[in-house]
């Protein structure tokens, strides 16, 4: 073996390693929602979860054009829930929530007060999660398993990346917890803190952060 | 060549016809997978993450620049559309997906001059777009479905692109394992061992077009480019249909440019490797044979996993 042909092997390997270079991710997000949570204390413990998605221009463009949605009225609102949300019950709303460490896995007789509006440009959804028992200790956090949806806390805008759960371990999501109470009792106390990182098909890893409230 | 392309066309109409299946819009309708395909996704590289984060920005800058255009038309809106549509082309052949490693492999394991790489380049970017153009053109304005509608429609056409590349990719492997001609000449009736390898510099689009290499890169074009669709559909909804089409135009430039850049790296790269005259000597045969192996196995790979991917996504 010549040193030509030693170094055309060598060369044979690096384009082995560029062509073995990973390159199974498939598709990226359609649909990317910040989301706030406000966690309810009530008689016994944390009894509801209020939600509030806001979504891109892209998908608020879309639906709007697909429901006949020009300004939002009572009617409207009513062809946006049964067109475009509630089929997420399939999805349980795309959260994990632990109650007392148990898992809780809302359907659709548990999401009350759905309401929808527009802020600026951006659609966003309002409703409550009633959870079935009040909890001392409640874990939550939303994610789409397929990746289609990036559904995610707000990101600071500051890091160089991409808004929703893309975000990587350096990214920090901002003001998205609130808490208060009903009937007299105190609001819990919630922290957020990033999870174990998830694999979806369609996208590979993505970062979760997870919220843990306490009921005072 | 051509032939396989037509039936492939049709079978992608008649799926598009009959559409209404699981697949949509979670929002709309769905159920989630029934199958754990989580193992697809452990192939992503954080560079990878990166490239698709980055899409995501510069796709939000796109959506900003369409509604300042929508407000006042001022022409620094429409520059920056345009510079920033050029940038999401350059980046969008780097994100995951199909293009550069196609084109990439196939280079690298078959004998080309820089001329077509960029001729793949072109086909690739103009093939990519005109098929999402097409797809909005005809389900959207056409048939009257609903925005997210066309754009879950739009996945069995990726599945018939992916489909295709696969297979193209196991007709690449049995001429590499066969020894035939390698296909920069291949088309041609003659004997393998001639120095007409050397002899490949046809100028002709007519010559070019009966390269089996043409039929890889217009199946890997049949894919649509999801990322045109949604902004052709964007301004549709905000009736600046014009800007979408100009934005598409300037993110095919940019892929075009990506994708011959990648396919004259590889084709470099390979003459590094095995060099530019006759294949002489056992070592230098290995290696063009190792090395089309290689490339036909990469797009097989692509083509599979990418199908694989895309179904089980459509599953419901």
């Amino acid at each position: 073996m010549t040193k030509k042909s030693i170094v055309r092997l060598f060369y044979f390997f690096c384009g082995l390693t560029a062509c073995g270079m990973p390159h199974g991710a498939f598709a990226h997000p359609h649909v990317w929602v910040d989301y706030y949570v406000n966690a309810v204390g009530g008689k016994g413990g944390i009894t509801k979860l209020k939600f509030r998605w806001h979504f891109d221009d892209m998908f608020t463009s879309m639906v709007k054009e697909d429901f006949h949605v020009r300004t939002i009225t009572p009617e409207n609102i009513k062809r946006l829930k049964d067109g475009a949300f509630s089929n997420l019950k399939n999805y349980h709303y795309y959260t994990n929530i632990k109650l007392d460490g148990r898992d809780f896995e809302p359907r659709d007789k548990d999401v009350t007060d759905f309401n929808a509006e527009m802020k600026g440009l951006n659609l966003e959804y309002t409703f409550t999660i009633n959870l079935p028992q009040a909890a001392r200790k409640l874990d939550l956090s939303l994610y789409d398993p397929e990746f289609y949806v990036d559904i995610g806390p707000p990101i600071q805008k500051m890091s160089p990346d991409a808004p929703g759960v893309m975000a990587s371990a350096t990214m920090k999501p901002k003001d998205f917890i609130s808490t208060s109470a009903e009937a007299g009792a105190k609001p819990p106390t919630c922290v957020w803190h990033q999870g174990e990182p998830r694999v979806s098909a369609t996208w590979g890893k993505f970062a979760v952060f997870t919220v843990t409230c306490e009921a005072q | 060549m051509k032939k396989t392309l037509y039936i492939a066309t049709c079978l992608a109409l008649v799926l598009l016809i009959v559409h209404g299946a699981a697949l949509a819009n979670p929002f709309v309708s769905g159920r989630p997978s029934a199958v754990n395909a989580s193992f697809m996704g452990a192939f992503t590289t954080p560079f990878l993450q990166q490239i698709i984060a980055l899409q995501t920005q510069i796709h939000e800058a796109i959506t900003h620049q369409i509604e300042k255009l929508k407000e006042g038309q001022s022409l620094a809106a429409l520059w920056g559309l345009l510079l920033i549509s050029f940038g999401y082309g350059v980046f969008h052949v780097l994100a995951p997906g199909h293009g550069k490693v196609i084109v990439g492999s196939y280079f690298l394991g078959n004998k080309a001059g820089w001329r077509d790489g960029v001729w793949a380049g072109f086909l690739m970017a103009i093939g990519h777009t005109v098929t999402a153009v097409g797809i909005v053109a005809v389900l959207y304005l056409l048939f009257g479905l609903g925005q997210l509608a066309v754009l879950d429609d739009a996945r069995y056409m990726e599945l018939a692109g992916y489909g295709l590349i696969a297979a193209i990719g196991l007709w690449l492997l049995w001429r590499a394992m066969r020894n035939e001609p390698e296909c920069g000449v291949c088309g041609h009736q003659h004997d393998h061992d001639s120095a007409r390898h050397h002899a490949h510099e046809h100028g002709h689009v007519a010559r070019r077009l009966k390269k089996p290499s043409t039929g890889l890169f217009a199946a890997a074009s049949l894919v649509p480019c999801t990322g045109s669709m949604i902004i052709l559909l964007f301004t549709l909804a905000n009736d600046v249909l014009w800007a979408g089409i100009l934005a598409v135009i300037t993110i095919a430039l940019g892929m075009w440019l990506t994708v011959s850049a990648i396919g004259i790296a590889s084709m470099l790269l390979r003459r590094a490797v095995v060099g530019d005259g006759e294949q002489v000597g056992f070592v230098r045969r290995g290696l063009v044979k190792g090395l089309r192996t290689l490339a036909a196995l990469v797009v097989i790979a692509t083509g599979s996993l990418l199908f694989a991917g895309t179904f089980y996504s459509m599953m419901g």
